[in-house]
């Protein structure tokens, strides 16, 4: 029955990876604009990953 | 006159139709400015944009070549406060671009770095219409990448509100939805880690479930510390302010049920109810958010500041240069351009004013001023140049002062949120705590060891959350129901307030009456085709808003023009094919001798000396307002006060009932004492005005909503806006106010039968952790999903946008 514990430790991995991709997405700005994102890939050339934002 | 070859295209860069286009590589252009826009475009490869949209481009105002708008970020004083961040290298910048508007605007601004050297990115947040920009310090400046950007027909806008105010907000939302994400990953885990407790009993997993209770342990503490955190600050701060509200009693049931379930895994008495506890967490804090967004896209320019410019121009021995309002002194000269505002009271030293008070006044029509008259802050200057002399500092100037009078009661109004809410939490709290003493009392007679068990379980159960729950959530629908059908409340309150009016007041110009859109009507010799162009075109050149209006009413295409001239208080002239055609006042036509009585509200034509006619203004009501206000006068008194003479009261006694009180002549005090007398009778007013002449009524007003034609305006005083098009929306807007106390009073009867059911369970002193680990998501997604519903349904019923 050990097995559960291994899964157990396995699972809140996978959660806090998830986690972490959210927290990075937040903190990049993602949720702020939902409609540039939607254009921005229509686009070819576009590298917006040139400006990160910046608070300060 | 020569035989023209008539060629009418639309411009290949913004779609304006023109009869003479300009033509460039086969594809044609309007003007000048659309053309040399395409040619930066076209030379940096970047004609995707013209694929995007259908002809995407802004169209260019005539060629300004005034390069003092942005005098202002050559000063590093003012770049300072206005930059985002700044290292030894670059600086990153925003931009304000009202002017984006589609996918292709995003597409060439965020391709900057092309068009102007020294530019190393740009981004676009499209919602926000603000563009970052990073660019080398050694290389280009801000002010250069302002002309370039206004060269796009991306005219940057600044406001004195810019200044020291940078991204404040940005930081404290993201942190929300942080918090939101932690909790959210404790909940979810936890659930599943509190599975073996509830279903494996006596099963062989029994023997690890002191390692699942460790690491639920480990799990809550971030909930507890970091996501929980703001209702801590709120119910604190309720303590300090000495009132009762919602978050106290939350925190109060947060910290029984921790405890108790610390108790019960240390005793071995049971699992807990951390499931339950985070849970609560994640979905209160979902509503919050939730509202936050819908506050977001609903943009306050509550503050003088935010119609103000940055900074004037000085004119100091002879020169001009460039000052930031808050340093200009009493008796400074100060230079006023033409379409700029002035920054302060003071007095025309030189030139001819043509003031636009319509912010100030509500008036429409411009003042013309001689030197030596008093201009109030706040006006615009249509016509040439002109030099002030500072009376007053910024702060001290009247329209400031107006504002600033208004502040202090502004913030009694916000402190006073719902009140029903709080009364039902505080009824709610009474009863649960009620209960939980019975309780206490019964157990104290038949088996006191289970007082600690029932009272703690009542507690934990019936925790107000639910309540909040649907308060948050509802509000939030609410609101951006309402925003997506033109009317954008500063908060839930307001619309709550709506609830409690007894009168409607409406002000008569920009409120009733479309002083944007006046009926045009023409009296004279009739007007050929050509002649209507050169009218048009003539009249777009005035810098008269009527004539500017006029040109709009006729349409048409645009033709060419020499040796314009704008009188400022006469009209405009110009020569059109070798005819001189004037636009303006009688005595500017010559036809003082025909007029039988003066009224300004007349652009008279004359073409070659020959006098055609005139065109009259006559404000026009809102369509469909007849309806909407027959429908009104049914549950609500209505008045209306109306700052210009009785001209229009036939008109208005068209559609308001009989004996519907009217007054004319009516001065912003008396505006602002008329309703406060109706506030001081008990009579809950909602004001229904414009403009800064309205703001101490609409201040004064239980409700004050603010007519505009654009949210972006300046509104000082009021609760909410309503863009113009959706007043005839009101009693609808009413009768959805009155919905949204109903959806909340049902999903509070929800929550309140979840509870009942709960606190039966918890009063018999065994509250099983199944049931509250069912109870608890089960009742708050149900109330989430009811909110949304009933809101959907309430505005289906009222037949308005969903």
């Amino acid at each position: 029955m050990s097995v559960i514990i291994l899964l157990m430790i396995f699972s809140i991995l996978v959660a806090g990876i998830f986690l972490a991709a959210y927290l990075w997405s937040a903190s990049t700005g993602q949720f702020e604009d939902p409609e540039a994102h939607a254009y921005r890939i229509l686009h070819d050339n576009i590298s917006p990953k040139k400006t990160k934002p910046q608070t300060k | 006159m020569n035989p023209k070859i008539e060629t009418s295209a639309e411009c290949y860069h913004c779609g304006s139709p023109s009869r003479n286009p300009l033509v460039f590589e086969d594809k044609s252009f309007c003007c000048q400015g659309c053309k040399s826009v395409y040619q930066i475009i076209e030379q940096n490869n970047l004609c995707q944009f013209y694929d995007l949209g259908e002809k995407p481009g802004n169209t260019i105002a005539q060629e300004s070549g005034d390069t003092h708008r942005f005098a202002f970020l050559k000063d590093p004083e003012v770049l300072a406060q206005l930059r985002i961040f700044e290292d030894d290298t670059h600086i990153h910048f925003k931009y304000y671009l009202p002017q984006v508007h589609c996918s292709s605007c995003l597409y060439l601004l965020e391709n900057l770095n092309k068009v102007h050297p020294g530019v190393q990115g740009a981004k676009l947040n499209f919602s926000q219409k603000e563009l970052q920009v990073i660019f080398a310090k050694n290389e280009t400046t801000a002010f250069e990448i302002a002309l370039t950007l206004s060269r796009l027909g991306y005219e940057p806008y600044f406001s004195l509100s810019d200044i020291g105010s940078v991204s404040g907000i940005a930081k404290t939302d993201r942190s929300r939805v942080y918090r939101l994400g932690v909790a959210g990953f404790a909940f979810g885990n936890i659930m599943l880690l509190s599975f073996p407790e509830y279903f494996a009993y006596g099963t062989d997993l029994d023997g690890l479930k002191p390692y699942f209770q460790w690491l639920i342990l480990v799990l809550i503490v971030p909930v507890l510390t970091y996501s929980a955190t703001e209702f801590y600050k709120l119910a604190w701060g309720g303590i300090k302010e000495r009132y009762l509200n919602i978050d106290l009693p939350i925190v109060l049931a947060m910290a029984i049920t921790f405890f108790r379930s610390i108790y019960e895994m240390f005793t071995h008495t049971g699992p807990g109810y951390f499931d339950s506890l985070s849970g609560i967490v994640f979905f209160m804090l979902m509503g919050r958010l939730l509202q936050d967004y819908t506050h977001k896209t609903i943009t306050f320019n509550r503050d003088f500041s935010s119609y103000f410019p940055i900074s004037s121009t000085l004119f100091k021995e002879g020169k001009e240069e460039s000052i930031s309002l808050p340093k200009i002194k009493i008796n400074d000269e100060l230079v006023i351009h033409s379409k700029e505002i002035v920054p302060v009271d003071g007095l025309l030293v030189a030139g001819k004013a043509l003031i636009d008070y319509s912010f100030v006044t509500g008036e429409s029509q411009p003042v013309s001023l001689d030197a030596g008259s008093f201009i109030y802050a706040g006006g615009r200057q249509l016509g040439a140049s002109i030099r002030v002399m500072a009376q007053k500092t910024v702060s001290q100037s009247y329209l400031v002062s107006l504002w600033n009078k208004n502040e202090t009661k502004e913030t009694q109004h916000s402190r006073i949120e719902s009140s029903y809410v709080q009364k039902a939490s505080m009824y709610f709290t009474m009863a649960v705590f009620s209960i939980a003493i019975a309780a206490a009392l019964y157990w104290a007679f038949y088996d006191a060891g289970k007082i600690w068990n029932a009272v703690t379980a009542v507690l934990i159960v019936a925790c107000p959350c639910a309540l909040l729950l649907s308060v948050t959530f509802t509000h939030g629908h609410f609101l951006s129901l309402f925003a997506k059908n033109g009317l954008y409340a500063k908060g839930a309150n307001v619309l709550e307030k709506l609830n409690e009016i007894a009168v409607v007041v409406f002000d008569k110009t920009g409120t009733l009456t479309d002083a944007h859109n006046p009926q045009i009507s023409y009296s004279g010799k009739t007007l050929s085709e050509a002649e209507k162009d050169a009218v048009q075109t003539l009249g777009r050149e005035s810098v008269h808003p009527y004539a500017r209006k006029l040109s709009q009413f006729l349409g048409g295409y645009q033709v060419s023009l020499d040796a314009l001239e704008n009188i400022p208080g006469m009209g405009v002239k110009a020569l059109w094919n070798q005819q001189e055609i004037r636009l303006g006042s009688p005595e500017f036509v010559g036809a003082k001798p025909f007029l039988e009585k003066v009224n300004s509200s007349q652009i008279w034509l004359s073409i070659s000396g020959d006098i055609y006619g005139y065109f009259e203004f006559k404000s026009a009501l809102r369509p469909h307002l007849a309806s909407g206000i027959k429908y009104l006068s049914k549950s609500y008194k209505l008045a209306l006060l109306s700052g210009d003479n009785e001209a229009d009261k036939g008109l208005l006694e068209g559609i308001m009932p009989a004996n519907t009180p009217m007054q004319f002549n009516q001065k912003p005090q008396d505006k602002e004492h008329y309703v406060s007398q109706w506030q001081l009778a008990g009579t809950p007013v909602l004001m229904l005005g414009d403009g800064l002449n309205d703001a101490g009524a609409l201040m004064s007003a239980h409700v004050g909503i603010a007519v505009a034609e654009d949210i972006s305006y300046f509104t000082p005083g009021s609760d909410a806006i309503i863009v113009g098009s959706k007043l005839a929306f009101l009693p609808r807007f009413l009768a959805m106010a009155r919905g949204m106390r109903r959806v909340i009073w049902w999903s509070f009867t929800l929550s309140i039968l979840y509870n009942i059911i709960g606190v039966s369970f918890a009063v018999s002193g065994n509250l099983n952790p199944i049931i509250a680990a069912i109870l608890m998501p089960a009742s708050s997604i149900s109330i989430v999903l009811f909110t949304w519903l009933g809101s959907l349904y309430m505005a289906k019923k009222l037949k308005l946008k969903t």
